[in-house]
């Protein structure tokens, strides 16, 4: 039994030193995590759409990207757009429990609403609850531009990429930059 | 000592390789600040740091050609919430911070699912009791194709060993799904879903290699060395046209025998036959189009070769009663098989949705050398075709219905018998139904019920009923209540319907018998068997405590009638050679497939997710199971035990650096009473037994990635009960070491 155990804690003890070594390795870097890059483009969103005057109230009032649902960002939205400004609107993040009638309107004031997946079911009480308000709605529920959404984050191999339905962005109002089309797949209704 | 310096060099080797090669990469890349990375044209960009790094800079054009690192778990736990039955979903984070080598190791990970190594290549999966190789009530689908196979019921493990890094989820649902799923899906079903050649594009390779390692001193250790696990597989993913993905991908791989310190009683010398090697290959192609079409069609074959050793203890030996031969099951299976699937869904803009999957699948399955003796081989060619629909609409604001109809064909044949053998042998079955379920909000986002009923018709028992009905409270949206009443069956394998087994025998002339007759231990085939009908009592409840600790608990009631048990009969049975299979001594008995069983299961299983800190994630499964006298007498049979008490699963995995991790997973299964010793205590039990992997895996840099495994570290042990028919293997410690790289 003494050698049985003593071998068994041999094992365990030599795994755990090969790691230890593994840990000195310098060349052990990280890629950059899916939100993060998620934020970046939200942030960018903000640049290159154009509100209505309207909509975005005069200089200094903030613009407001809100999170509706179990928010995936953790930190890496807020880091995004801490105090960064576009046109001179401070940017600021907003989150919303799940999609109740109690927090549409709220929805309605956001300029760039991010729907979570938690949200699934509800994409289309969300989008009919959002109708006429300009809002730039942003989400990676499948087939978002289908259901009347603006902005699909989709995911080909591990790069993330835009797919927008500009007939529903111009629906709400906004006017969305060639640059940014450029980059995303655009989405062709019948 | 010699294993263990054997571990250190080579775990030496690949870590100074490693070390090599980090030490080799550009200066630029390493030397990077954790600050801004700035904007950067290229489409290769690859930023230092992850936690710190601010991308707001970084030009349109580069954000979409960063390579990310996918997180797969928020999408699919979210979306579990409005479940109404015990679903566990294995995602691709699960994945790689498993060392699992086959799906079976990953299935070690789902609360009230046992897995037991049977062998280097034999599995014995169930979830919520039943647990055997041959477990014939739990539904295994492949992207939508069933991979269950009628013949003897149940799923051939080794040959779902498609490479891990093609599955996108597997989705383990604990609990009767045949309403949606139809027949088999009684104790539960397990839906593999691959990975969209849309998310893997590029080049993927990957090589690994692994080796038993003896704790114990035995002159099997002289063996040690010999490799197990070498896998090997390449995949490419690109465009043929506009939102029209393709993929191709192979794999390669084989395994020693496990080398067990216990001897083999048929091969005698002390090598267990249960290596394998194997070949696979497969084409898939995905269309996405803007009109809500998505089409997805994909082909594969395999060809693999799997050691076994079958039905011989020492006092039990084969008899052919057409060859009046004794012989010794210990050969190789070589299986080969081919399919071609297609899915098409179409969306609609209301939200309803049409789906249609059609698939065929070819196996055949040959001795890869006739038995001593014999001229020919055993073979058995399964075809399979299935074609399936399936409907979903809103009627309105508050009801949603999903209707539709399946067929499937099932034609073999069984070639050059010994044995076991059936009677045709040529058999064609079709299983067709439909069904329909209606999900009513009654009241919204607090109260939706749903019911449902498949109606299914087989050629043995004819039309089955398979009712459900489900109840889901949603307080709030961290907090989810669900009941559920459902009835499922199983119906009869052609194996207990129509083959005669014949496990032992006495020769012609022995004993006084006459010189033409033999007298036998048999499986007699019973052609009005009737189907298991299993009636569920479910309840479950979800809870996201904090943002950080997620909660999944269910508990069950099974009552199950109808249950195939193998009594003694006792007469004369037609032989496959044409005359009468004489029971001399009038006490030597056959076995015949009856509905007598009857019995209750009932337990809870509890699912727990924390991760306390961005980087370490940590989860729990527990299941405990009980069961009745009833229970105990249905299995009092040579296939399946009552199940296990007590069951418990841990996972580890701590982000130490970034992109280096630290992974630990254990498994613990109770002790396992093939029946109660007052009734007949010669029955063996199964010990405990449990598993520990320990791992690490780094990403080198954006393209290469290395894992370093040791698994089984407990020691050597045995997972399922040696009985007439089942042989146990001894499951060893090993280790191995994997390389990946993408592009």
């Amino acid at each position: 039994m003494k050698t049985k155990f003593r071998r068994k804690t041999t094992w365990t003890l030599a795994t755990l030193g090969i790691l230890a070594f593994l840990a000195g390795i310098p060349g052990v870097r990280a890629e950059v995590s899916e939100y993060t890059v998620k934020a970046a483009f939200i942030y960018n969103f903000a640049k290159f759409v154009t509100w209505p005057d309207k909509a975005l109230g005069k200089a200094g009032s903030p613009m407001v990207i809100g999170v509706v649902g179990d928010d995936p960002f953790g930190s890496a939205l807020d880091d995004a757009v801490a105090g960064k400004s576009v046109d001179g609107h401070p940017l600021t993040v907003k989150r919303f429990d799940g999609f109740s009638d109690a927090n549409a309107g709220a929805l309605r004031k956001c300029h760039i609403l991010f729907i979570s997946y938690s949200e699934k079911d509800k994409v289309g009480d969300i989008l009919t609850a959002l109708k006429g308000a300009s809002v730039l709605t942003v989400s990676e529920i499948e087939k978002f531009p289908l259901k009347g959404g603006v902005v699909l984050f989709d995911m080909e191999g591990s790069k993330v990429t835009l797919e927008i339905n500009p007939e529903a962005a111009k629906k709400a109002g906004l006017e969305i930059s060639s640059k940014l089309l450029q980059v995303a797949k655009v989405f062709k209704s019948e | 000592m010699r294993s263990l310096s054997v571990v250190v060099i080579v775990l030496a080797f690949v870590s100074l390789n490693a070390l090599v090669y980090a030490q080799s990469t550009p200066k630029d890349n390493t030397a990077q600040s954790s600050a801004t990375v700035k904007a950067d044209t290229s489409s290769e960009a690859q930023p230092a740091q992850a936690k710190t790094q601010d991308l707001t800079d970084v030009s349109l054009e580069s954000l979409t050609g960063l390579n990310v690192v996918v997180t797969s778990s928020s999408k699919k736990a979210e979306s579990l919430m409005d479940a109404t039955s015990a679903i566990f979903v294995i995602t691709q984070d699960d994945i790689k911070r498993s060392g699992a080598r086959s799906i079976p190791d990953l299935l070690t990970m789902v609360p009230g699912v046992q897995v037991a190594r049977q062998s280097n290549n034999e599995w014995a999966i169930s979830a919520r009791g039943f647990n055997d190789n041959f477990n014939n009530k739990m539904l295994v689908l492949l992207d939508g194709r069933s991979v269950y196979q009628p013949i003897t019921g149940g799923v051939s493990w080794n040959e779902l060993d498609i490479p891990l890094e093609e599955i996108d989820r597997i989705e383990v649902i604990r609990g009767p799904g045949g309403t949606l799923w139809g027949s088999n899906a009684i104790n539960g079903v397990i839906n593999i879903i691959t990975k969209d050649s849309k998310t893997t594009q590029g080049l993927y390779l990957s090589t690994s290699a692994g080796m038993p390692v003896y704790s114990d001193s035995s002159a099997l250790k002289a063996a040690t060395g010999l490799p197990v696990d070498n896998i090997q597989i390449a995949r490419y993913g690109g465009l043929l046209g506009d939102s029209l993905y393709y993929k191709v991908n192979a794999q390669v791989s084989n395994s020693q025998p496990f080398q067990n310190m216990q001897s083999s009683q048929n091969s005698g010398g002390g090598v267990w036959n249960d290596g394998w090697n194997d070949l696979r290959a497969g084409l898939r192609t995905d269309y996405h189009g803007d009109d809500g079409n998505d089409l997805s069609i994909q082909a594969g074959a395999q060809k693999g070769y799997f050691g076994y050793e079958r039905l011989t203890t020492p006092n039990v030996p084969i008899f052919d009663p057409v060859n009046f031969a004794y012989i010794n099951d210990v050969n190789t299976t070589l299986d080969q098989n081919v399919y071609l699937q297609g899915q098409w869904s179409k969306n609609f803009k209301d939200d309803s949705q049409i789906q249609v999957l059609a698939n065929y699948s070819y196996d055949n399955q040959s001795q890869a050398n006739p038995i001593a003796g014999y001229q020919s081989p055993v073979i058995t060619n399964l075809g399979q075709f299935d074609a399936e629909f399936q409907h979903r609409f809103h009627l309105n604001d508050w009801n949603e219905v999903t209707w539709g109809g399946s067929f499937r064909n099932y034609s073999d044949q069984f070639l050059n018998p010994v044995y076991w053998y059936y009677n045709p042998a040529n058999q064609s079955l079709n299983i067709y139904g439909g069904f329909v379920q209606d999900r009513l909000t009654l009241l919204p986002d607090l109260l939706y019920v749903t019911g449902g009923l498949k109606a299914e018709n087989n050629p043995y028992t004819g039309w089955e009923w398979q009712p459900s009905g489900h109840l889901l409270f949603t307080p709030d949206s961290k907090n989810s209540i669900w009941v559920a009443v459902s009835q499922a069956v199983r119906i009869p394998s052609q194996t207990l319907e129509t083959s005669n087994i014949y496990v032992s025998g006495l020769p012609p002339g022995y004993g006084g018998m006459p010189t033409t007759v033999a007298d036998f231990v048999a499986l007699i085939p019973n052609p009005s068997l009737k189907s298991e009908i299993l009636t569920a009592y479910e309840l479950g409840y979800r809870t996201n405590l904090t943002k950080e600790i997620s909660l999944d608990l269910a508990g069950f009631y099974n009552h199950y009638s109808q249950l195939v048990t193998f009594p003694n009969v006792f007469g004369s049975f037609p032989s496959p050679a044409g005359g009468t299979i004489w029971d001399v001594f009038g006490s030597v008995p056959e076995y015949q497939a009856q509905n007598t069983g009857t019995g209750d299961i009932w337990g809870g299983e509890l699912s727990a997710n924390w991760d306390p800190i961005q980087t370490l994630n940590l989860a729990l499964a527990y299941t405990y199971q009980g069961y009745d006298q009833a229970m105990i007498n249905s299995s009092n049979t040579e296939l399946g035990a009552p199940p296990p008490h007590n069951m418990v699963s841990g996972r580890v995995s701590w982000e130490a650096l970034p992109g280096w991790r630290l992974n630990g997973d254990c498994y613990w299964v109770d002790a396992t009473f093939e029946i109660d010793p007052n009734i007949n205590p010669s029955i063996p039990t199964l010990a405990p037994y449990a598993r520990l992997d320990l791992g690490t895996t780094m990403k080198l840099d954006n393209q290469l990635s290395l894992g370093l495994w040791a698994m089984d570290l407990e020691g050597t042990h045995t997972e399922t009960i040696q009985t007439l028919g089942v042989v146990s293997a001894q499951v060893v410690p090993r280790m191995f070491g994997q390389l990946t790289v993408q592009y």
